[in-house]
C-alpha cells in the first residue's frame, strides 16, 4: 500500500513523487501541479506515468461517453451523433486529446 | 556467473538460444517512450528491409529489420513495443522488460538504442535510467530536437553523454539527419564491448539505488530514479530566457486563465453561431423556396387524382416535414465544420478545462464536464456515458442536469424562430439559448448539491492538455460528415414516424366534426387538433396558448427534432386549399404568437423557446435515464424538468412584456 502524505506543506521533505498525488485532489492542469511541486511539466508527466503503472492513478483520453472498444461494440451507434471530444471514431485518429488524470477509481457500488 | 554486459551475438534470421555467442548479426533493440520517433527511426534505418512478426516464444508482434551501421556485419534491428517504464502494464512491454532485465531472455539484445525525445527528456529519463540499471549496453538517439529548439530548449547532448556514460547522437529520422553518428557509435559500441567486456562505462552521475529503503522498495527506488532525473536534467536542460513559454503556453495563459477563460469560451460560441446563422441564411432560404416550391407543386400535382388523405400525409406531412428539416443541413454542415475547427485546434480541450474548472469551484464533480460536452451533441450518449463516474450519487446528479444542455435538435427550433422573430440578431439569440443552458446546469445542479446531494463531497482531477495545432482538412471533414449522418439518420426516422402518427391523428374527426370522414376533416377538430387545444391553455400565462404551439411541443416530447416539422405539418394542413400559404410560414407564426400574446410576440417566443430548452429532451433521454437512474429518479427528474420549464417560461413572458 503506497503511503500518501495528507498535505505536502506538513510534510516539507516529502518527494515530488508522492507530493503530485496530493496536488491532484487540487486539480487545475499538469503544468499547474507541476508548478506547485517544483518541477518542469514533462517531469510530472513522468511521475504520473509511474503512478499510472501502479494502478493509483488513472489517465484517460477524454472520450465522450463512447466505450473504449469504438462505436462497434457501442448500442447506440445507429443513432449516434459521434458528439464530444473525441468520438471512438476511425477516421478521427490525431486530434489533439484532452487527457484527465485522477485517482483510479474504488471498486463499482 | 556471467557478466550480464557480455554481448551476445545472435544471428538476424533466427535468434534462437543454439545460436547465441556464435558469429554472425548482433541483435540491436529500438527501445523508447511511445510517440518519440522511435518507429519514424527504425523505418528510416531499415528502408526496405524489414519485416513484421511475433518474437520467438511470445504473441507480441515485432518489427525487425536489416540495418547496416557503417561498415562491418549488419545488425538485426529490433523495433520494441514503446513502454514509460521497465515495469510492464501489457504483454508488449512485458516483452521489452524480459528481454532488457533477464540476462537469459531469448533473443537478448546486444545494444538497445534508446530513442529520447528531447523536447519531453523527463519521461524518457526515467527509462533511461531503469534501462542503465540492467546494465546492458546502450545508445541514445536523441529525437525530437526541431521541437525542442522551437520551444526554447537546448539539451547539450555532450553533458548528457557524460551525465549517463553513453554515446548520445542526435537524429532527425524524417530527414535522415544525423544517421551516419547513428550508425557509427553503435558500431563502435558493438567493436568495444567485442573488445573490452571488462570495460564497464559508468555514468557520471551514480544512482542511489543500491539499497532502497522504507516499506515500499519500488517506491524507494522510484523517488531516487526522479531525484536523479531531476539532477540530470538541472544540467543538461537549459531554456532560452523568455521562451519558457510556447505559443500554446501564451496563448493558454489567455484562454485559460481564471478572468478570461469564461469569456473567451462565450466569445467563441457567440462567433460559432452567429456565422452560422449569417452564413447559413442565404442557403436556407434557397433551399426552402425549392422544397416549398418546385418539389411541393411536382408532388401536388402528382397526386392530383390521388384522395385528400395521401396528398395530406405525403405532400403536407413528409415533403413538408422532412423538407423543412433539410433546409437547416446547410446550417448544421457551418455549425459541425467551425466546432470541429475549434476541436482539432486543440480549443475545445481548453473549453473543458475552463468548464471543469467553473463545476469544481460550484461544488459539482470534477468529472461531470465530460458528458455534459457530449449533451451539447446529444442528451442519450451523454446519460449512457455516465458510466465514467465511479460514484452511483454522482451518476445521480449528473444525470438530472443533463437534461438542460441544449442538444443540436434543438438547435433547428432556436434558429427557425430567431430567424423568423429576430432577423439579424438570430445568432445572438440561438448563443442566449446556449448561454442560459450552460446556467441552468450549473444552476440546478448548485441546487441538487445543495438539497438532494448534500453528501456528495469534491472529486480529485487533473487535465493534460494538448498543445495547439493547425486543424486538418481530413479530421474536420470526417468529423462534420459524421456528425451530419447521425443527425440526419435519427432525424429522419423520426420524423417520419411522428409525422405519420400526427397525420393519422390529425385524420381522425372528433366532436364537431365527427360528421366528416377519415382523412377529410380539419386538422383543429382531429384528435390531433382536440389534444393540442386542450393542453393549449397551461401556456397561456406564457404567452402561447395556441394549439399548433402546443401540437410542436407535443411532439417535441417525443423528439426535438420532429418540432419544425409539426410546425410546417400543423400550418400547412390548416389550409390545405391554400398550398400558396406554403411558403408563408413565418408570417402564419408571426399571426400565431401576436394574437396569442397579446401583442407581445417577441417575449411570447422567447418563452416558447425557453420552455422548448428546458423540458424534457426526447423519449430517448426519459428511457436511457431510466436504465442510468432508475424509474424513481427518472420521474422525479422529468417532473422537475416540466416544472423549471414552465416557471421559467411564464417569468420570461410575464417580465419580457413588461418591455415590449
Amino acid at each position: 500500500m503506497v503511503s500518501v502524505p495528507t498535505h505536502p506543506a506538513a510534510h516539507p521533505t516529502v518527494s515530488p513523487l508522492r507530493r503530485i498525488l496530493v496536488e491532484i485532489h487540487r486539480g487545475g492542469s499538469l503544468d499547474d501541479v507541476a508548478a506547485r511541486i517544483g518541477v518542469a511539466p514533462d517531469e510530472a508527466a513522468a511521475m504520473v506515468d509511474y503512478w499510472v503503472g501502479r494502478g493509483v492513478l488513472t489517465r484517460e483520453a477524454v472520450s465522450g461517453g463512447c466505450p473504449p472498444a469504438g462505436c462497434g461494440g457501442c448500442a447506440l451507434r445507429s443513432s449516434c451523433a459521434a458528439p464530444g471530444l473525441t468520438g471512438a471514431s476511425p477516421g478521427l485518429t490525431g486530434r489533439p486529446l484532452l487527457h484527465t488524470i485522477r485517482p483510479a477509481d474504488p471498486p463499482r457500488e | 556467473m556471467p557478466d550480464p554486459r557480455t554481448p551476445v551475438l545472435t544471428p538476424a534470421c533466427c535468434p534462437t538460444p543454439e545460436h547465441t555467442r556464435t558469429a554472425g548479426a548482433p541483435v540491436v533493440a529500438l527501445v523508447g517512450n511511445p510517440n518519440v520517433g522511435k518507429s519514424t527511426l527504425f523505418n528510416a534505418l531499415t528502408g526496405a528491409r524489414r519485416h513484421v512478426g511475433n518474437w520467438p516464444g511470445k504473441t507480441v508482434q515485432v518489427a525487425r529489420g536489416t540495418w547496416p551501421p557503417a561498415s562491418g556485419t549488419p545488425v538485426d534491428l529490433a523495433d520494441l513495443p514503446g513502454t514509460y517504464s521497465l515495469v510492464p502494464r501489457s504483454p508488449d512491454e512485458e516483452l521489452t522488460r524480459d528481454l532488457l532485465v533477464d540476462p537469459g531472455a531469448e533473443g537478448r539484445p546486444d545494444l538497445v538504442v534508446v530513442t529520447a525525445d528531447a523536447a519531453n527528456l523527463a519521461r524518457n529519463l526515467y527509462l533511461l535510467a531503469e534501462i542503465l540499471e540492467t546494465g546492458v549496453r546502450c545508445v541514445v538517439a536523441l529525437t525530437m530536437t526541431d521541437v525542442a529548439r522551437a520551444r526554447g530548449i537546448t539539451v547539450d547532448e555532450a553533458s548528457l553523454a557524460r551525465e549517463l556514460g553513453v554515446p548520445v547522437i542526435p537524429v532527425v529520422p524524417r530527414r535522415r539527419q544525423g544517421l551516419d553518428a547513428l550508425a557509427r557509435a553503435v558500431r563502435k559500441e558493438l567493436d568495444h564491448a567485442v573488445r573490452e567486456e571488462g570495460d564497464v562505462r559508468r555514468p557520471a552521475r551514480p544512482f542511489h539505488l543500491a539499497v532502497p529503503q522504507g516499506d515500499d522498495p519500488e517506491l524507494a527506488a522510484a523517488e531516487a530514479r526522479y531525484a536523479w532525473v531531476h539532477e540530470v536534467l538541472a544540467v543538461v536542460r537549459t531554456q532560452r530566457a523568455g521562451a519558457g513559454l510556447t505559443l500554446s503556453d501564451r496563448v493558454d495563459r489567455v484562454l485559460t486563465s481564471r478572468w478570461f477563460g469564461i469569456p473567451a469560451f462565450l466569445a467563441a460560441m457567440w462567433g460559432v453561431f452567429t456565422a452560422t446563422t449569417t452564413l447559413a441564411k442565404p442557403l436556407q432560404d434557397g433551399l426552402g423556396a425549392f422544397v416549398d416550391g418546385p418539389v411541393t407543386d411536382s408532388a401536388t400535382s402528382a397526386l392530383s387524382g390521388a384522395p385528400g388523405w395521401l396528398r395530406g400525409l405525403l405532400v403536407d406531412g413528409l415533403i413538408g416535414g422532412v423538407g423543412q428539416l433539410l433546409t437547416f443541413v446547410p446550417l448544421m454542415v457551418i455549425m459541425f465544420v467551425l466546432l470541429a475547427l475549434l476541436e482539432d485546434s486543440g480549443y475545445m480541450a481548453r473549453a473543458a478545462f475552463v468548464v471543469d474548472r467553473l463545476m469544481r469551484r460550484l461544488g459539482l464533480p470534477g468529472r461531470a464536464f465530460l458528458p455534459i460536452i457530449v449533451g451539447f451533441g446529444c442528451n442519450v450518449p451523454a446519460l449512457a456515458g455516465l458510466r465514467i463516474l465511479g460514484n452511483r450519487r454522482q451518476r445521480l446528479l449528473v444525470g438530472m442536469i443533463i437534461p438542460y444542455v441544449s442538444c443540436s435538435a434543438r438547435l433547428t427550433v432556436y434558429v427557425l424562430f430567431a430567424a423568423v422573430f429576430f432577423g439579424s440578431t438570430a445568432g445572438t439569440v440561438v448563443f442566449a439559448m446556449y448561454l442560459l443552458s450552460v446556467l441552468l446546469v450549473v444552476g440546478i445542479g448548485m441546487l441538487l448539491r445543495k438539497t438532494l446531494f448534500r453528501e456528495l463531497r469534491g472529486e480529485a482531477l487533473v487535465l493534460e492538455l494538448p498543445p495547439y495545432r493547425l486543424p486538418t482538412l481530413r479530421v474536420v471533414g470526417a468529423q462534420t460528415w459524421q456528425k451530419l449522418a447521425g443527425f440526419l439518420r435519427t432525424a429522419a426516422g423520426v420524423i417520419v414516424a411522428t409525422v405519420t402518427a400526427v397525420w393519422l391523428l390529425s385524420a381522425i374527426p372528433l366532436g364537431a366534426a365527427s360528421g366528416t370522414s377519415f382523412g377529410e376533416t380539419p386538422i383543429e377538430h382531429s384528435v390531433f387538433g382536440a389534444l393540442s387545444r386542450a393542453a393549449a391553455p397551461a401556456f397561456a400565462p406564457a404567452g402561447f396558448d395556441d394549439w399548433h404551439a402546443a401540437a410542436a411541443l407535443g411532439t417535441g416530447f417525443v423528439a426535438k427534432e420532429a418540432v419544425v416539422a409539426t410546425v410546417a405539418q400543423t400550418y400547412s394542413a390548416d389550409e390545405p386549399d391554400h398550398p400558396d400559404h406554403a411558403g408563408e410560414l413565418g408570417t402564419r407564426l408571426h399571426e400565431t404568437f401576436e394574437r396569442s400574446s397579446g401583442g407581445h410576440p417577441l417575449p411570447a417566443v422567447l418563452a416558447f423557446l425557453v420552455f422548448l430548452l428546458a423540458y424534457t429532451p426526447c423519449m430517448a433521454t426519459i428511457a436511457t435515464q431510466w436504465q442510468e437512474m432508475g424509474g424513481r429518479m427518472t420521474l422525479l427528474s422529468t417532473g422537475i424538468q416540466l416544472t423549471v420549464a414552465w416557471l421559467l417560461a411564464v417569468a420570461v413572458f410575464q417580465i419580457g412584456s413588461l418591455w415590449w
